[in-house]
């Protein structure tokens, strides 16, 4: 199954360096959508199937908290994985898909800034195993 | 990212404040954080002048110079600014937008990336000084403007600003803890 990913963060380098981190994890992917905030973001869900979201924290017009309480809400968006991806020393420190659930929506993890490639590939290995886990 | 018409070098003088009870940073600490974050977001090192007298003087102010800083508030209540030429924000940029050549990159971008840079070594700073038992720290947005070379001196010979060089040339990082 192909991915449609859904990247969410102010800074168009940083969008732009975990897209490319995303194209070397392995994860087979069908689109890498961008939004540089929460309301461009639940624009783009609104309209567009998406299979997991990358979140950062910080952002004008809607942050990533609020982001996720919005689609908390959503009988359909509730669903839909999202890993924070923030330098916020608060950012919620859950394991890679064994984490609570974060304002109310589906957290599979967290990737701290500064990340790498390899952090974002052991990420998603971590989880989609634990989420194949969970299916079976 | 929003440019402000000005952005104070002085301390921030924040009301409900707490310094005595503040934990402290220091220039080991700042340049810990951006090393790290430099590193990781581009392979890039950073070390202390090879003279050190000579890279606090007018002539040593980097060129094209900006000035990015956000404000923290929190166990550590206070302001984290970084001067660098723009030069660092072009090598940081290249480096994660995947393009060959830094002089590619443009301003806009660069400015982002040392925001983004900017934004990661404050995240750094703090997780050195905060626990679960000193409580949460809130960053604002990083902020951007032009430095002038006039200010490199004044800025670089204050107690709480660590100087480094960087293939990018000097660059500063001040941690300007609030007035109570």
């Amino acid at each position: 199954m192909s991915h449609h990913v859904l990247l969410v963060d102010d800074s168009a380098t940083t969008r732009a360096f975990l897209k490319r981190a995303l194209a070397l994890s392995g994860l087979p992917i069908a689109a890498v959508h961008e939004a540089p905030h929460g309301a461009a973001a639940l624009e783009l869900l609104a309209k567009q199937h998406i299979d997991m979201v990358f979140t950062d924290l910080h952002m004008p017009v809607m942050d990533g908290h609020a982001l996720m309480r919005a689609m908390a809400q959503s009988p359909t968006l509730c669903r839909v994985p999202v890993v924070i991806v923030s330098a916020d020393p608060n950012a919620p420190s859950a394991t890679a898909g064994g984490g609570p659930d974060c304002d109310g929506c589906h957290l599979l993890g967290q990737l701290r800034k500064p990340f790498t490639p390899e952090n974002v590939r052991d990420l998603l290995a971590a989880t989609l195993e634990v989420t194949r886990a969970d299916a079976a | 990212m929003p440019t402000p018409p000005d952005v104070s070098m002085t301390a921030p003088n924040f009301s409900d404040a707490k310094s005595s009870e503040a934990p402290r940073l220091d220039t080991t600490m700042m340049e810990r954080a951006v090393s790290e974050a430099l590193e990781t977001m581009a392979f890039a090192a950073v070390w202390p002048p090879d003279s050190p007298e000579d890279a606090l003087t007018l002539e040593a102010a980097p060129p094209r110079a900006l000035c990015v800083s956000l404000d923290v508030r929190g166990p550590w209540t206070g302001r984290v600014e970084l001067v660098a030429s723009l030069s660092l924000g072009q090598m940081l940029a290249a480096n994660m937008l995947g393009v060959t050549s830094p002089d590619e990159v443009e301003p806009a971008h660069a400015a982002d990336a040392m925001g983004e840079l900017l934004n990661v070594t404050a995240g750094l700073l703090m997780r050195q000084i905060i626990d679960d038992r000193t409580g949460r720290v809130e960053m604002s947005l990083p902020i951007s403007c032009a430095h002038q070379p006039s200010e490199w001196a004044s800025l670089t010979t204050r107690q709480d600003v660590c100087v480094l060089e960087s293939e990018a040339g000097l660059l500063a990082l001040c941690a300007a803890e609030a007035v109570p």
